[in-house]
């Protein structure tokens, strides 16, 4: 194996990385969705372990549910510990989204 | 013409991914309990199949060049697929939010799925230039057939779930025996084309 | 195995949430080696990681085989993982491990092609596929990333032993039913065999082949989940219980209500 093919195999994995990385963040600018700011939030707060327990696919569909108002019961999560739960609840009641509007959930 | 027609049918029935290749199974059994997430699972499957088996085929001629094909071709071509289903993630967000609200977390798990990469690892075996027409063939073929097999799949899990199966083999289990049933299918058109 | 299902008690926080029981197990190492045999067996209970199981379970050699690369892959990358999982910007993790992966398994597949053709040859496709295997992505994720290098060592041994263990006794059985005994050939040098064939008249082709795998698998995923009394297997248990049970219910409610009108 003489040392010129290790060289060619370094340099095209890493122009095909630098080329998709490109690719990847242009088209990450472009093609960006405005969401609401608090979806992401609540998700982190949510235990992430995606099962589908509560009905929704992944616990960012059950986010996007709570945010959007379409799920008024934080328990629907079969994994959260009562304290986040309450953690999420206040967070919605508390914090206004863009129309400066708050939500109402239960636990 | 002829090639492409029966390339088209074979990778699609008789060599298909999921019940001749055993590829494709682990969202295969995950993803079918509602016939409306095994559609967009299929349509998301066929756009990154199209589109890196493509860039796999071009690919393996660059590394057969450098000489590098034997022991690169894995590392490279999983790196075009996990970035072409980012790029596809972000497409469908963008596009068809409600097709992304029902993939959930299984638009990213189609980087792990043996159909892609068992694909494109077929595709890069064609050493031939010439051979563009099977290679089409091949990257719309696969993940059509994985498609009509999920369609299939999940209209019967959505049957055997209120079903009376007894014995703890409810859900993949029992699954597992009617995809066998459906192999035999498969199995049955091998000497056809 | 027996001895080991009574050991384990199947407590419905314990199956419905493998997430939460990752953090308490952190700290007592046996209970995370024993998890990936039984309790969270990759390939039986959790349904990951499946695609190498049907063509490697066609005979006990090529069991063996697989399950030496994906024990290779599998400790190597826990290993490398949790050992640089500190210096890894999140949001380009995954990509990093894929890699990591990736390159474990270009040397695992190059090793068998030189000291081990013939399997190689049956294995096929799968042996680069393990790059794919959702139990060493899976692996990577949501335990190297966050324990430490002792735990993940132990975790990455308990899910690859699971898996062989599973492998292994799916390739019994098809090999057994289809060609009517074993046989041993050396992987390194395949012109020695060993064979006990006593039912070679009786043998059935087919549950050599992939019809037969799909039955023997699905047979062994439910008696397994009848010998543990588990739950439904499969990642979303606890939505089909829910589903099952509102379904079940209200057939049940359905017969009553007929029953008192009648």
């Amino acid at each position: 194996m003489e040392p010129i093919t290790i060289l060619w195999a370094v340099v095209i994995t890493f122009a095909i990385a630098i080329v998709l990385s490109i690719v990847l963040a242009v088209a990450y600018r472009y093609l960006k969705v405005k969401e609401d700011p608090r979806q992401q939030t609540v998700t982190d707060m949510l235990p992430n372990a995606n099962c589908g327990a509560c009905g929704f696919p992944g616990c960012s569909g059950l986010a996007d549910a709570l945010v959007t108002g379409k799920e008024k019961k934080i328990t629907r999560c079969a994994v959260i510990k009562k304290e986040n739960a309450q953690k999420i609840k206040e967070y919605l009641e508390t914090t206004p989204d863009n129309e400066g509007n708050t939500l109402k959930v239960e636990l | 013409m002829v090639a492409f027609y029966t390339a088209l049918l074979s990778s699609m029935i008789v060599s298909n991914s999921v019940l001749a290749g055993y590829k494709g199974l682990c969202s295969y059994l995950g993803i079918s309990k509602k016939s409306s997430s095994a559609f967009g699972m299929g349509v998301a499957l066929t756009f990154v199949c199209f589109f890196s088996g493509l860039i796999c085929w071009g690919l393996g001629f660059l590394l057969r060049e450098l000489e590098i094909y034997d022991f690169m071709f894995t590392i490279v071509s999983i790196l075009v697929i996990s970035s072409l289903v980012q790029f596809t993630e972000l497409v469908i967000k963008k596009f068809f939010p409600s097709l992304y609200k029902t993939l959930g977390i299984y638009l990213p798990l189609i980087t792990t799925n043996c159909v892609v990469l068992g694909l494109a690892l077929q595709v890069g075996a064609y050493t031939d230039a010439s051979s563009f027409p099977e290679v089409l063939a091949t990257v719309l073929g696969v993940p059509l057939g994985y498609f009509i097999v999920i369609m299939l799949f999940s209209c019967i899990q959505e049957r055997l779930e209120t079903s009376n199966t007894k014995y703890n083999f409810k859900g993949a289990a029992i699954g597992l025996v009617a995809t066998a049933i459906m192999a035999i299918a498969v199995y049955g058109l091998g000497g056809v084309i | 195995m027996k001895n080991q299902v009574e050991k384990v008690q199947n407590t419905p926080e314990n199956v419905a949430q493998p997430e939460k029981n990752v953090e308490k197990k952190g700290h007592d190492r046996k209970k995370v080696f024993l998890a990936g045999i039984i309790k969270d067996n990759p390939v039986l209970v959790m349904l990951l990681g499946l695609c190498p199981v049907i063509p490697a379970t066609t005979s006990i050699i090529n069991a063996l085989m697989m399950f030496i690369a994906v024990l290779f892959v599998l400790v190597c990358s826990n290993l490398i993982i949790s050992l640089i999982k500190g210096i890894v910007p999140k949001e380009i993790r995954i990509p990093v491990y894929i890699v990591i992966i990736a390159s474990l398994v270009t040397v695992i597949d190059l090793l068998l092609q030189a000291y081990a053709p013939d399997v190689s040859n049956s294995l096929g496709v799968f042996i680069p596929l393990i790059t794919v295997n959702c139990i060493i992505l899976g692996r990577a994720e949501a335990f190297a990333s966050k324990n430490s290098v002792l735990d993940s060592l132990l975790d990455a041994l308990g899910m690859s032993i699971g898996f062989g263990l599973a492998c292994l006794v799916i390739a019994i059985f098809r090999e057994f039913l289809g060609t009517g005994g074993f046989t041993l050939t050396n992987p390194f040098n395949s012109d020695q065999s060993v064979s006990w064939l006593p039912l070679k008249d009786l043998a059935l082709p087919v549950m050599v082949q992939g019809i037969g795998g799909f039955l023997t698998f699905g047979i062994i995923v439910g008696l397994f989940a009848w010998i543990t009394k588990s739950k439904v297997p499969g990642k979303n248990s606890d939505t089909t219980l829910k589903s099952q049970y509102s379904t079940l219910k209200e057939i049940e409610a359905c017969r009553k209500e007929g029953k008192e009108t009648k």
